[in-house]
């Protein structure tokens, strides 16, 4: 446990630099992105007040300024998606940079004492708290631009929302941060569920080469089949077969199936087949 | 004692190892010699569980390999093994937290001994730097066995001959060595065993000492011998 502890804490910080830009990147787009729209907005009332418009006209012309409204803005979505597939390439980019060009840190990493299953679970949960990092930071920025807009446009002119309201009003939002803890909860194995398929695929390529590289394509897609087969089933019957609670029910099986059977291959590639 | 036997391994239909078996003992230094391609690599990978192999079997002091073997045995490959953006300072720290049998003192003195400072950035040391480094980071770890890959390979004369000195000093004294290596001659005084591979097999393994004393030959003597063949 204590070797697993130091090696998170030092794979974390591996990360910690990209982590920090990518960060950085989200807050000035997006902040910078709510306060020139904010300040453009108040600009264009102020326009047509000065021209002796009344307010309530000008609100029927120009609209009133609300956060959600600009949650689809690319200032909003970019950075978000951007730094989503990020995390999906470090998943990737974990193993490969210890392995690729002049780095051999990977002789290193499979020689240390302790088992070598401490360094895969070091590098997922690496992945899974830098995405749950990226959803919290979410969180904050939203809760920053809604400050925001309540001091640059004035009260008559703005819907004011709560930080929940708005990430319930963007889909991709939505599924970061779901409305009840079970789903929270599904949400997160599923995304464990995901990293882990993804490493089983990397370290039979890694095994295996240019074959293992067939092997995890075909490997991540059976997975996935599995995973899914309760929804196939029901869709090639073409009529609802499951109850929804029985649907739920079978995708958390398939679910835990394909999670400790790649989690059990993983540690045999790793123990057995793995090659430096 | 490192026993190697009957190891098969193939890169698919290439078959790198056909059968390789051979022994060394704790307190000797057990070199491996074959040309580019015959598998000395691939050994030193496979006692390390670094690389599968189809066939055989690899026992340390008598017991299969596991976790706890590399608090005994290392590795030193021919490229170094830590973060090039790391100092060397940094290096220790990690060798420092994961190995009970990392040895403090002895990186200390290895570190005056080849001459570095521990603030020095690995990525903006030379060549036969890193070498030395990365031999540090063996050297200061209290094992039984060290595994050595081509330890001169592409370093000029002076670091040769620094790297040479630690294997007459009491940094290796009473440890297993196996040793690979093209260099034959800088060593060839200081090695007990040889292992001559060929093509995936070991054409033949002698003790140098026997053959200086019984043929009057020496090791490179014998590398002629069996590879002019």
């Amino acid at each position: 446990m204590k070797s697993f502890i130091k090696l998170l804490n030092f794979e974390f910080n591996r990360f910690f630099k990209l982590y920090v830009t990518l960060f950085i990147f989200m807050f000035v787009v997006q902040v910078g992105g709510i306060v020139i729209s904010a300040l453009s907005y108040n600009r264009t009332v102020n326009n047509h007040l000065a021209e002796g418009i009344a307010e309530s006209s000008v609100i029927e012309a120009v609209g009133m300024f609300s956060l959600a409204g600009h949650m689809y803005h690319l200032y909003f979505v970019g950075p978000l998606f951007l730094s989503l597939i990020g995390i999906l390439f470090y998943t990737f980019f974990i193993w490969y940079r210890d392995w690729l060009g002049k780095n051999t840190f990977i002789y290193r990493l499979l020689t240390l004492p302790s088992s070598r299953m401490n360094v895969y679970f070091s590098k997922l949960l690496t992945i899974f708290l830098t995405g749950l990092g990226v959803a919290a930071f979410q969180l904050i920025i939203i809760f920053l631009q809604n400050q925001l807009v309540h001091l640059i446009v004035p009260d008559v002119f703005r819907v004011d929302l709560s930080t929940v309201y708005v990430t319930r009003h963007f889909s991709l939002l939505l599924t970061m941060f779901p409305v009840n803890v079970s789903e929270f909860i599904s949400y997160q194995l599923l995304s464990i569920l995901f990293i882990v398929v993804i490493f089983t695929a990397i370290l039979l390529e890694r095994s295996y080469r240019l074959i293992g590289l067939v092997y995890g394509v075909v490997y991540a897609f059976v997975m996935f089949l599995i995973f899914l087969s309760p929804t196939i089933v029901q869709f090639i019957l073409g009529y609802e077969y499951f109850y929804p609670s029985e649907l739920v029910m079978l995708l958390v099986v398939t679910g835990v199936i394909v999670l400790v059977s790649s989690l059990l291959f993983s540690r045999y590639l790793m123990n057995k087949k793995v090659t430096v | 004692m490192i026993d190697v036997k009957h190891v098969k391994k193939s890169y698919g239909r290439k078959r790198v190892l056909k059968d390789i078996s051979f022994t060394a003992e704790k307190g000797e230094i057990t070199c491996l010699v074959g040309v580019n391609g015959s598998g000395k690599t691939t050994i030193l990978n496979a006692i390390m569980n670094l690389t599968p192999i189809q066939e055989g079997n690899i026992l340390i002091d008598g017991k299969q390999l596991t976790k706890e073997t590399y608090e005994r045995m290392t590795y030193i490959p021919d490229t170094i093994t830590m973060l090039p953006s790391m100092k060397i300072q940094d290096a220790f720290a990690f060798m420092k937290e994961h190995y009970h049998a990392w040895n403090e003192k002895r990186a200390t003195e290895l570190l005056s001994f080849f001459k570095l400072e521990k603030e020095e950035k690995i990525q903006s040391l030379s060549k036969g730097n890193k070498a030395k480094v990365n031999m540090l980071l063996g050297l200061a770890l209290d094992v039984d066995y060290i595994l050595m890959d081509e330890p001169f390979s592409g370093i000029d004369i002076f670091s040769r001959e620094q790297i040479t000195d630690v294997f007459t000093s009491h940094l290796i004294a009473d440890r297993g060595v196996i040793i690979t290596t093209h260099e034959i001659q800088d060593i060839e005084h200081l090695i007990d065993q040889v292992v001559l591979l060929d093509e995936g097999v070991v054409v033949r393994q002698f003790y140098a000492e026997n053959v200086r004393e019984e043929e009057g030959k020496s090791i490179v003597d014998v590398m002629r011998e069996v590879y002019r063949q």
